[in-house]
């Protein structure tokens, strides 16, 4: 019997370390919500900044895809980041969200250590024009480099900005140092002629351009960082789901089910297994 | 979530109750010991998936610790009642926690594979 138990108990430990294998190779940033955390498998990547854009003027966060239970109604205008997608049984998409609001329907500045989670539908959202949008727009013009980096070799500033013409800086180098870790994979050529390359990581910057022909961006003008999103009709969102009490009424009911399923078990089993017991003590 | 509940909770108990009835059956246990061992899981089983959904969707306790609460209760009250009821369960305690590795981890991977 306890060569038996130790067989079995190797096996379970076998499984148990091929369940842990894929949390081992999982190294993205992952957002701490209990949806997510039950989900995470269903949920997919994406990373980018949106603007809240409801139709009645507001997003609203719920506690989960699908769920009644909001957790906070924030104002258009305001910007989220989305780290993951999940989409719902209906074919709705959510972004799961991590914020700070500032109570006053907008968002403070996000303090992970006491931020709030919660899923918003994408349909409120408008996604704010990054360097994806930039590549959905420009990506037909973009050509291979081909440079051997002299530009960037003298040691002066180099900025790295979000897209050509953003006239966002993601980063700066005051005084950057070359090295083989800094690779431009695409370039752009801009309206007035400017070359610009794209540079996938570097040192912790990911998805950045440079400016080839002007890496300081000294003769760099800054641009509106992204389109203002157009105003939203103030129509009443008809799937917005409204405060009932239907669904707190049916998990009630599951309680109260499974709390008389667990009280019946332990009866029956208290019940026959002593009758038993006593029916085997009388025969002895 | 009243149809999330309902379905986490069905199939819940029907997994666990084909894993560990197959467990017990492997180990020698027959007759009433194995109506035990499924009515002991109809007791145990139903309220730690109930708690572990509500608490990990209304709560910010952490998913793993709840989780590992909440076996740890019911690899207790499991072993409790093969001890006090059952005939044929020299080391219940042992017993109880190996069936329910089995079945947990079993269930991991089921859905592992299952994607």
């Amino acid at each position: 019997m306890n060569k038996r138990f130790i067989t079995w108990l190797l096996l379970i430990l076998l499984l148990a370390a091929l369940t842990w294998v894929p949390a081992l190779a999982d190294v993205i940033w992952e957002p701490n919500d209990s949806f997510y955390h039950q989900k995470s498998e269903d949920c997919v990547y994406n990373g980018r900044s949106y603007t809240v854009n409801g139709r009645n003027g507001s997003g609203t966060v719920f506690k989960e895809p699908g769920s009644k239970q909001t957790v906070a109604v924030i104002n258009n205008g305001n910007v989220f980041y989305v780290s993951f997608t999940y989409k719902d049984n209906n074919g709705d998409n959510w972004g799961v969200v991590e914020f700070n609001p500032d109570g006053s329907g907008n968002l403070a500045d996000t303090d992970y250590s006491t931020a709030i989670t919660g899923w918003v539908p994408m349909s409120d959202l408008t996604v704010v024009y990054d360097y994806i949008s930039f590549a959905e727009d420009h990506g037909s013009q973009f050509k291979p480099y081909t440079g051997n980096y002299d530009t960037f070799k003298s040691g002066g500033p180099v900025v790295f900005w979000s897209y050509p013409g953003s006239g966002v800086i993601a980063w700066e180098e005051a005084a950057f140092e070359y090295d083989d870790y800094f690779e431009i994979s695409d370039t752009f050529t801009d309206d007035e002629n400017r070359l610009w390359g794209y540079v996938g990581y570097y040192y912790g910057a990911r998805n950045v351009w440079v400016c080839i022909s002007d890496p300081s961006g000294e003769g760099i003008e800054k641009a509106p960082p992204s389109p203002v999103p157009e105003a939203a009709t103030a129509l009443p969102d008809p799937e917005l789901p409204a405060a009932g009490n239907d669904e707190n009424d049916a998990v009630l009911l599951i309680v109260v089910i499974v709390a008389a399923v667990v009280v019946i078990t332990a009866v029956l089993i208290a019940v026959f297994w002593k009758k038993s017991a006593k029916k085997e003590g009388a025969m002895k | 979530m009243a149809f999330r509940l309902l379905t986490a909770l069905g199939i819940s108990l029907a997994a666990t109750l084909a894993l560990e009835l197959l467990f017990a059956f492997v180990f020698r246990k027959r007759g009433k010991d194995l109506i035990l061992v499924c009515l002991v899981n109809v007791l145990t089983n139903p309220a730690v998936v109930l708690i572990y959904i509500l608490a990990s969707t209304y709560t910010e306790f952490s998913p793993v610790l709840l989780k590992a609460a909440l076996e740890a209760m019911a690899v207790l009250t499991e072993a409790y009642y093969y001890k006090r009821y059952g005939t044929c369960f020299p080391k219940p305690l042992l017993f109880s926690l190996s069936a329910n590795a089995f079945s947990f981890f079993a269930g991991e991977l089921i859905s592992l594979i299952g994607g």
